[in-house]
């Protein structure tokens, strides 16, 4: 059943009527936000702060001597490698075989491996004068030569980065699944032919409107440390600190998330600088805050997703492809970063490539490397842009061999609806979808809509890329991938107040997702309560349950799950307490608007709550007292719900200078139920805007010394309004069988396939050229050497 | 990426900037909106110990009568360019160039006489300037100087200004104030950033062409092969116009990629022909 989008409801007109779920509520956390009252690490108060700044290596492969301080620096102020010998350094571990991990130290110790990385700290009363100072303090550094690209470093090995270890690999696995190697042996003989391509697609990094933040402080009270941390992972950070300090209990660590700005996975991993801080904090009479700027972005947070593919697909006559060869390199950086690292960016890619075509025989090599370059993190799809870049360009290839319709080529590789649950080759465990119901109504909406005249001077292209987003994956999944961290529940606490309000604390962590409102929703559904009665709760260890926070697109089948479960077991007891009260059974109850009514009368929740807490007279003896509930939700099937998107581009190619203009983008998505379709849509918007961001402007760029040259946004250039077209969105509904209510996770999606897509439209539009479009981001100056390279030619 | 320490001055009369500035000689940079300073000071590519700030001297901002008169004061704004609507061919091209530099908050802050002291290759006044044959006003404790921009401007981001002088007035004559035909183009990769490529082609009053290209490694440069073109033919095919702007431009961008000189080439004739149909 198709979809559009229509305006939004507000929170106070919204009523419920048992009919939450699916309504546009508008987001109650945006009026806060919308009025600049909103509050990030940087806006918050500690009297006597000291705040930070960091010496970051300028070079971006040397051994390091020491450090030359100005005499008007404080010398008590600075921080070098030597007063934190007592700390260990940070170690990614993958459960894996032939994992090769590198500690990352909290400051650089021997060798710098990277320009950012940090030196020395200094500490100040104002950001100002700890700047001032920390550009008196020079590192000497003896140069080595830098290791910048990952293809050159696999091919011709050079001299390891980490002494201990043999070679800059960080993991190579490879697989053969199928009768791949059959297949091809008899390519010939079978009459299958075969296309290869060699794709690159550049560094990026995520660039959240607020970078990272840190505040610690120790809690006079308590004696406890506060760590006021920018993050998405509160629980997980504060067991990854306390195992860095040895003098540091969890019990004594309490983290706490204010408002953050965006985090798009570069806020889920560890860094030096938490820790650092949170011993500092230790040590100190002072808080401490570190708050990073934007050239620390650039350099010092997590870059993603630098791939070099090399890829072959071998079909018939038909466009049926039998069998994929895949080689996958990524440029892990300089250090394996805690938890997600570069082997996980190549393993990822390597493993969901397929997508939604129903191929079995495939081979795949997924191998990263350490360079001279930030570490690599998480951003938006963690491998599944390299992959479904890789599958979705290669499909393309493979209709244009044929001259065939791209989306005709996608039909015929297409897995049925009918083979659902599906497996992949690489064992991935597809629960539902439609896959042809999505390519026919992207097909048709583009027919109706769109069409390939351009102007003069200018050419026409559409393209289309489709994926299939594995989220909400649960322990099996995360077990396989050998992390150590296996993931695969949440918890939700519900207390029902006298007042009738309803509280709840969740282990997930919005950071843009609107979680207040689409959980409020699903309590909302459950209780019958209005949503302003309703209060989301997150980001304090010391106030909410242990959780995985908000990545991996797991929040809403997850914490949304668990807040269900929650409020359920709220409900069965308010049932039971008002059973007793009417002389009625719990059954036969009919609860709404927040009232349980009988045959006999009637008990409002609030009444209930009431009951239970300063009412005990009233509470039978077999019913424990208290209205708190606590919720630990894990999904019967845990290998994850699959979300899947159609996305179209139609662009206009400026044949005379090579520019590319997007005029029309549409997604048809299918995330089976949704909460609330309008925070949907700004996940879908959102995520599209950074791809377009890929596939046409950004890219870390390093010159042959690995420094970097793009550390402003005037160098490094992210798609404005003006670039990022109307989105046209069509949902269609196939809920997961595994999920409650037949949610699925799709924070991530809508990054993903628009680099294929638009890559997919430039080469339609230049295809009687055969223009190449193998890579991101693809530059005006691509795209016209090559142009006038055929004009030359003609 | 906070600011280094410095001291702001911010004099209300035009002598006072100037004695300040003949005080304090190479310790002070002159601030003018500041929207390419402010970001290199925060990057240390330069750091000052004075700002002199000039936004609040009377004298240096823009009048009323600006394109009647020819003297654009040096503290008149792009968003003064962008937002006035003077009928005039001249003022419909200022307007037209001012609404293309940056954002809107940039058009606010920067100033004509920060842009073209700046003297960026890629900066749009200038570019407008050189192909309307301006004049730069200068004065210092010495006296006021007056020269052409086009010997003002000696490379990029380089002028002839004296550490004691004050750029206080960009100067058109009534050639440029008069002019008939007008044509620019301006390619942005993103909307607001700098250019990629940028022309301008105008016809002064007394009938002679200017066309000139900006965001060329060694800064504006004029085209003077196509300016002879239009002189001497009254009609044009495009393809000969297309010829002789590549001409134009392999000539002052001999080290250039084959796509950048085809990109320059065609903007150029872009800009041309939108002066060509301004009749």
């Amino acid at each position: 059943m198709q979809q559009n989008a229509t305006s939004p409801v507000h929170a106070s007109t919204a009523d419920h009527h048992g009919q939450m779920i699916g309504q546009r509520v508008a987001r109650r956390e945006d009026a806060r936000h919308l009025a600049g009252a909103a509050a990030f690490i940087a806006d918050l108060n500690a009297p006597g702060c000291l705040e930070i700044a960091f010496v970051r290596s300028p070079v971006a492969h040397g051994i390091l001597k020491g450090v030359d301080i100005a005499p008007d620096v404080p010398i008590d102020m600075v921080r070098h490698a030597e007063h934190f010998a007592h700390l260990p350094p940070i170690r990614a571990n993958l459960l894996r075989d032939g994992y090769n991990g590198a500690p990352y130290p909290l400051l650089a110790t021997g060798k710098v491996r990277f320009v950012g990385e940090p030196i020395a700290l200094v500490m100040a009363p104002t950001r100002a004068q700890a700047e001032q100072w920390a550009e008196q303090i020079v590192p000497r550094i003896e140069a080595l030569p830098a290791v910048i690209d990952a293809r050159d470093e696999w091919e011709h090995p050079t001299i390891p980065l980490h002494e201990d270890l043999s070679s800059n690999l960080i993991m190579r696995t490879q697989r053969s699944v199928g009768e791949f190697d059959h297949i091809v042996q008899e390519a010939g003989m079978s009459g299958l032919q075969h296309v290869t391509r060699d794709f690159k697609m550049a560094r990026v990094l995520a660039s959240p409107l607020e970078g990272r933040g840190v505040m610690a402080l120790r809690d006079k009270a308590t004696g406890a440390i506060h760590l006021h941390l920018s993050t998405q992972r509160p629980h997980l950070i504060r067991s990854f600190v306390a195992e860095q300090i040895p003098a540091l209990r969890e019990s004594d660590l309490r983290v706490i998330v204010p408002d953050v700005g965006g985090g798009f996975g570069t806020k889920s991993n560890l860094y030096p600088e938490e820790v650092l801080l949170t011993a500092l904090a230790m040590e100190l009479d002072h808080p401490v805050r570190w708050i990073e700027d934007r050239y620390e972005h650039f350099v010092a947070s997590n870059h993603a997703r630098q791939h070099d593919q090399r890829i072959t697909a071998y079909f018939d006559g038909d466009g049926r492809i039998h069998a994929v060869d895949a080689t996958f390199i990524v440029d892990g950086g300089a250090y394996c970063a805690k938890t997600s690292t570069g082997a996980i960016e190549a393993n990822m890619a390597a493993n969901i490539m397929l997508g939604p075509y129903d191929i079995q025989h495939y081979r795949y090599e997924a191998i990263s490397l350490y360079t001279n370059k930030s570490p690599m993190g998480p951003y938006r799809g963690v491998g599944r842009p390299g992959g479904c870049f890789a599958m979705e360009r290669i499909i393309d290839e493979v209709a244009h061999e044929l001259g065939m319709d791209p989306v005709e080529t996608r039909r015929r590789n297409l897995i049925p609806s009918s083979a659902m649950p599906y497996v992949t080759a690489t064992g991935l465990h597809y629960d539902s979808g439609d896959y042809l119901e999505a390519v026919n109504a992207a097909e048709q909406r583009v027919l109706e809509r769109w069409n390939r005249d351009a102007p003069p001077g200018r050419r026409a292209g559409i393209g289309y890329a489709m994926l299939v987003e594995q989220a909400g994956h649960g322990s099996v999944e995360w077990f396989r991938r050998g992390s150590p961290t296996v993931y695969g529940h949440e918890a939700a606490r519900a207390t029902l107040n006298g007042d009738g309000t309803l509280e709840i604390d969740v282990g997930t962590l919005a950071h843009g997702q609107g979680h207040a409102t689409s959980y409020a929703q699903i309590a909302s559904e459950l209780t019958t309560l209005p949503l302003d009665a309703i209060r989301i709760r997150q980001g304090d260890t010391a106030a909410t349950p242990y959780g995985m926070g908000t990545v991996a697109s797991r929040s809403l089948v997850m914490g949304g799950g668990a807040v269900a479960q929650a409020c359920r077991m709220i409900v069965d007891k308010a049932r039971r307490i008002a059973a007793a009260n009417l002389s009625d059974t719990a059954d036969a109850l009919r609860l709404e608007n927040g009232v349980l009514h009988g045959a006999q009368g009637q008990l409002t929740l609030a009444e209930i709550a009431l009951i239970t807490s300063v009412q005990i007279h009233k509470l039978p003896k077999d019913i424990e007292p208290g209205m708190s509930v606590q919720a630990f939700y894990r999904p019967s099937v845990e290998t994850g719900t699959f979300s899947y998107a159609v996305h179209a581009a139609r662009v206009e190619v400026d044949e005379d200078t090579g520019f590319v203009d997007i005029t029309d983008y549409l997604v048809v998505e299918d995330c089976g139920t949704v909460v609330n379709p309008l925070i949907v849509d700004g996940q879908i918007m959102g995520g599209v805007a950074q791809g377009i961001g890929q596939a046409l402007y950004e890219a870390m760029r390093y010159n042959a010394d690995g420094q970097p040259e793009t550390v402003t946004f005037g160098d490094y250039a992210l798609p404005s309004a003006m670039e990022v077209p109307r989105i046209d969105i069509i949902h269609l509904h196939t809920p997961s069988p595994f999920s409650v209510f037949g949610v699925k996770g799709m924070g991530e999606g809508g990054s993903v396939p628009p680099p294929a897509a638009i890559a997919n439209a430039v080469r339609d539009a230049l295809l009687a050229e055969d223009i190449a479009v193998n890579c991101t981001p693809i530059t005006p100056d691509y795209l016209l050497d090559q142009i006038l390279a055929r004009t030359e030619g003609q | 990426m906070k600011l280094p320490y410095f001291e702001h001055r911010a004099p209300d009369s035009l002598e006072e900037a100037i004695a300040t500035l003949a005080a304090l000689g190479s310790d002070v940079k002159l601030l003018a909106g500041g929207q390419s300073l402010l970001p290199a000071m925060r990057y240390r590519l330069s750091q000052p110990s004075v700002l002199l700030d000039l936004s609040r001297i009377e004298d240096l901002r823009l009048k009323d009568d600006a394109l009647r008169s020819g003297r654009i004061d040096a503290m008149s704004t792009h968003a003064q360019f962008a937002h006035q609507n003077d009928p005039t061919p001249l003022g419909r091209l200022m307007a037209a160039h001012a609404q293309q530099i940056a954002f809107p908050a940039v058009r606010t802050r920067g100033t004509v006489g920060g842009s073209v002291v700046h003297a960026d290759p890629a900066g749009d006044w200038p570019l407008l300037f050189l192909a309307l044959g301006a004049q730069v006003e200068l004065s210092g404790q010495r006296g006021t100087r007056r020269m052409a921009l086009s010997s003002f401007i000696s490379g990029p981001m380089q002028t002839d200004i004296a550490l004691d002088e004050i750029l206080t007035a960009v100067l058109l004559d009534v050639s440029a104030l008069g002019l008939t035909h007008w044509g620019r183009a301006k390619l942005m990769h993103r909307a607001g950033e700098y250019a990629v490529s940028s022309a301008v082609a105008v016809r002064r009053a007394g009938g002679e062409w200017s066309c000139w290209i900006g965001a060329i490694e060694a800064g504006p440069a004029p085209m003077t092969q196509c300016a002879e073109l239009l002189r001497s033919h009254s009609s044009l095919k495009h393809k000969d116009m297309l010829a002789c702007a590549y001409e134009d431009v392999r000539a002052v961008c001999p080290e250039s990629g084959q796509a950048a000189v085809h990109r320059h080439a065609v903007n150029l004739t872009r800009a041309i022909a939108q002066a060509l149909e301004t009749q």
